[in-house]
């Protein structure tokens, strides 16, 4: 019994010592590229590093999440090799800077058995601000949450006919529900019976589970938003470090994403590029 | 008297084992010091009072506020949440305690052994010895060992567009769906710990009413119940103590919009667990933002503190009731009775009704919950999503495996060793009734109180940051240490108290040290009771997942060692839920909340087995009285356990 003792013990210190080992050299990976942020660039960046691995099987790419806030901040702090936004950075954003990657619409969605078609923004405004019923069947809306860079764009594009946009609101009526990410919000609405719901996504990730309204009576389609028909698009945004050297995967990375080739991924998944 | 040298062998493992056993103080120390520590950012900038009361949480302001300016006072105020907090419990431990309350009462004397009692059954050969009893007993421990975030997505998918259609502004997110899905994350604790009291209420009261002349259903209600009021109490307040912290499941049914009072059922609102689920991912570090969301972790833990403390003292006299509660008996006046033949106890049988009815409404929700996860999700579980290579290309669960595995492995390696010397200390050293040991046993069950975000959040705090470990599969074992060591200890220390006086008396006659004795023939003897331990504790880690999110990651990559990020099963659902699989969306939440399921029910036959086994056992070598509250007491602990 005493020998099993020492023997757990030897492991237990063991482990736990290798446990501390292994992470001084955590983020160390020459081979391994960290990206995080909006979930709403996740799901196109994660198609974009799956054909870059596919080209480069010694390299690993993790996508994570947490929305452009996420993405900006861990830049700034340099926990990740670059960061992704969904939006424009703002002034007070400094030392990082952006490099747009692609530009994106954002879609108005419904579930599919919604009859509405065809929304315009004065109703979008005050479904959200006030909770008006549009056309008395849409009487609830989703928002993003606050980090969001999609909800950072829609709150600042969206502005009612006396010019207040929705940025600039304290708060959201009752009607309006939050959650945390694209994939969200797109279950919500596509949940069975849920007529009642308005939200919205960006294009790229607009899928035959959910209707897409049109806004303004414009079609939420790639060719409206490059000819500036669609007023609800924002640049996709790639956060960097300023001063600090993006490591050779990375590098490689990066410079994949604004290759042809990389924007041909771009471009097949719905989103319109630079 | 020889005089014993402090560094002799016999006092060294008195020392340890005490350390061990101290362990759980420091723990609880730790969690709040460093949980207030990154609050005080917050408490300062926004001012304590303004941070309680103010109603408006605006976090995307701060970059138009001045740099130290004032008017953070008018960002951060969490009273709507907190307000929340308080309804959302309020009505789950109405709801929860309800159901959990009369289910335990069918449980403890309505549920016949054998279907076959049952005189409809009776005839039938293959129903008439089906078990209903046990089987009861096994939906209620399966019902507390599904995991929070599987009951969540229940609640999203099938509670969110039931309510949805009754509600008159056909909004399904809410209180509402909030409170029933917490409702049937509490029924389990309460009912097993109101059927353990019921069980304990001395069998003469029984007799004692009916040979009076009451019916049993007025013996139930008027006497059983009322004598095992003080336990029923500390049930519910085990369930407020649960549904206050539950954060995953609550996060999918409530909506989450922060800064809106719960002034209606149907709104969408956001309590304190849920706006940290929320906002933790983005809050920058050193931000006020990121202090005031744990500054709102810190306000629930004081909440939950402060339950615990109450339930201390009404735990304290168990076997009378506390002063406060028991009833005073006052001899009455004889007083001239006439003779009435009118029938009694009509109302003590509607509630006999009301409990068989609560009792099989429950054994539905868990059938549906099940039935209806498992046809969404089965044809989705493909070799491919099991095992294939998990790739940006191709997401699958392979890398849960192992994560899990390797978080098992590293935590049971640090949690067992100091929980079984903690409970050694508890049962072989520590004499009655000491004010150490009394400290002990309530710092041990308030660290089991803890809500798993707070382990979140101190794990992010002091192993991701302080120790500098980053998000890693080591920062979340050492995190699940300290949400399993409870479990740990107290089972433990309950098949340590079954090992009987004589055999520890036998082996130090024979020669035998206290520590030998305690290795060769204590532990051997209290094995069982340790392999249950360490079972329930696999459950607790398979179904975690706010405290592993912010201590472990989320990532969907194979880990390559402790340093590096992974995700288990339940925190592959949640990202799965944030983020959804390419080509297969929901079905992927599907599919992994029925492999959830699945090691969830293995588990739970694994821990009945054990139990089986350790009946059979006990019988053999102790006198049948112990034997017997052995099997009660082991029967009911999964559930209560999870409490």
């Amino acid at each position: 019994m005493k020998k099993l003792t020492t023997v757990a013990l030897a492991l237990c210190l063991g482990v736990s010592g290798m446990a501390l080992a292994g992470c001084g050299e955590n983020g160390g990976n020459e081979n391994e590229v960290y990206i995080s942020g909006s979930t709403s660039v996740q799901p196109l960046m994660e198609k974009l590093a799956a054909a870059f691995e596919a080209k480069h099987e010694d390299i690993v790419i993790t996508v994570d999440g947490g929305g452009s806030g996420k993405g900006i901040t861990d830049a700034q702090d340099g926990l990740n090799d670059f960061g992704m936004s969904s939006r424009a950075l703002k002034s007070s954003e400094t030392g990082v800077k952006g490099v747009t990657m692609a530009t994106d619409g954002i879609a108005l969605i419904v579930n599919p058995e919604c009859e509405i078609d065809d929304v315009t923004n004065d109703e979008v405004y005050h479904l959200y601000a006030d909770g008006t019923a549009i056309g008395g069947v849409l009487t609830a809306a989703i928002s993003r949450e606050s980090g969001s860079g999609t909800r950072g764009a829609f709150d600042e594009l969206v502005v009612n006919e006396a010019g207040d946009a929705l940025v600039d609101l304290t708060g959201f009526a009752d009607c309006v529900q939050t959650q945390n990410s694209t994939g969200n919000v797109m279950t919500q609405i596509a949940t069975k019976g849920n007529t009642n719901l308005l939200g919205y996504i960006s294009m790229g990730s607009v899928d035959d589970t959910v209707k897409v309204l049109k806004y303004n009576g414009v079609e939420a389609t790639v060719e409206n938003v490059v000819a500036g028909n669609y007023s609800l698009s924002r640049p996709f945004v790639i956060v960097v470090k300023e001063g600090a050297e993006l490591s050779e995967a990375a590098q490689m990375f990066y410079d994949y994403i604004f290759s042809e080739e990389g924007q041909t991924i771009v471009e097949q998944n719905g989103y319109i590029k630079i | 008297m020889k005089s014993v040298s402090i560094l002799s062998k016999e006092n060294a493992a008195k020392i340890i084992f005490g350390i061990c056993a101290a362990f759980s103080i420091f723990a609880v120390f730790a969690i709040i010091l460093f949980v207030l520590y990154q609050s005080i950012p917050a408490f300062r900038a926004v001012g304590v009072l303004n941070f309680l009361f103010g109603s408006t949480w605006l976090p995307g302001w701060e970059d138009r506020v001045p740099e130290g300016g004032a008017e953070y006072s008018q960002i951060f105020g969490i009273a709507p949440m907190i307000i929340t907090s308080l309804v959302l419990t309020f009505g789950a431990v109405l709801l929860g305690g309800l159901f959990g309350v009369f289910t335990a009462v069918f449980m403890a004397y309505y549920c016949p052994e054998k279907l076959g009692k049952l005189h409809v059954f009776s005839r039938i050969p293959l129903l008439r010895n089906f078990p209903l009893k046990g089987f009861f007993r096994q939906v209620i421990n399966l019902l507390a060992s599904i995991p929070s975030i599987v009951i969540g997505f229940f609640g999203l998918v099938v509670i969110v567009p039931l309510i949805r259609d009754m509600s008159p502004n056909q909004n399904g997110t809410g209180v509402l769906s909030a409170v029933i899905v917490l409702s049937l994350m509490i029924v389990p604790t309460v009912s097993s710990l109101s059927q353990n009291s019921l069980e304990a209420v001395p069998k003469e009261y029984y007799e004692g009413s009916l040979g009076l002349g009451n019916t049993k259903d007025q013996t139930v209600f008027r006497t059983m119940v009322p004598a095992a009021k003080s336990g029923i109490l500390s049930a519910l307040i085990l369930g407020i103590g649960r549904a206050v912290g539950e954060a995953m499941a609550v996060y999918f049914v409530i909506g989450g919009t922060p800064g809106k009072f719960p002034d209606s059922l149907f709104k969408p609102v956001s309590s304190l667990t849920v706006t940290i689920v929320q906002e933790m991912g983005y809050a920058s570090d050193g931000s006020i933002h990121k202090s005031a969301l744990i500054a709102s972790g810190f306000v629930l833990l004081v909440f939950v503190l402060l339950i615990n403390l109450l339930l201390n003292f009404i735990k304290k006299d168990k076997v009378g009731g506390n002063s406060l509660f028991s009833r005073n008996l006052k001899a009455s006046a004889p007083r001239a009775v006439g003779y009435t033949y009118r029938q009694t106890g009509i109302g003590q049988s509607i509630l006999r009704a009301v409990s068989i009815a609560f009792a099989f409404i429950i054994l539905f929700a868990l059938g549906y919950l099940v039935v209806f996860i498992a046809v969404k999700g089965i044809p989705y579980l493909t070799p491919q999503f099991l095992f294939g290579e998990s790739s940006n290309a191709n997401v699958t669960l392979a890398p849960a495996f192992v994560t899990t595995g390797m978080i098992i492995a590293l935590t049971l390696l640090i949690a067992l060793p100091l929980g079984i010397g903690a409970a050694i200390f508890l049962n072989e050293y520590s004499k009655k009734g000491s004010k150490f040991v009394k400290t002990i046993r309530l710092f041990i069950d308030t660290l089991a109180g803890v809500p798993s975000i707070v382990f979140g959040l101190f794990g992010m705090i002091f192993f991701c940051g302080i120790c500098n470990l980053n998000y890693s599969i080591a920062a979340g074992s050492f995190t699940m240490v300290l949400i399993i060591l409870p479990t740990i200890i107290r089972s433990t220390e309950e098949s340590l108290r079954e090992v009987p006086d004589a055999m520890r008396e036998g082996a130090l006659a024979l020669g035998s040290s206290k520590v030998r004795t305690i290795f060769k023939i204590v532990l051997p003897l209290a094995i069982r009771g340790i392999a249950t331990s360490v079972v329930l504790s696999i459950g607790r880690i398979v179904g975690e997942s706010a405290a592993l999110i912010y201590t472990s990651g989320s990532t969907i990559r194979m880990p390559n060692g402790y340093g590096s990020t992974g995700s288990t099963f339940a925190v592959l659902m949640y990202r799965f839920q944030v983020e959804p699989v390419p080509g297969l969306g929901v079905n992927a939440m599907y599919a992994t909340a029925v492999v959830l399921l699945g090691i969830v029910l293995c588990l739970n036959i694994l821990v009945t087995a054990l139990q089986k086994n350790l009946g059979k056992g006990g019988k053999e070598k102790k006198p049948k009285k112990e034997s017997v509250r052995l099997k009660q007491e082991s029967k009911a602990a999964p559930a209560a356990e999870r409490a």
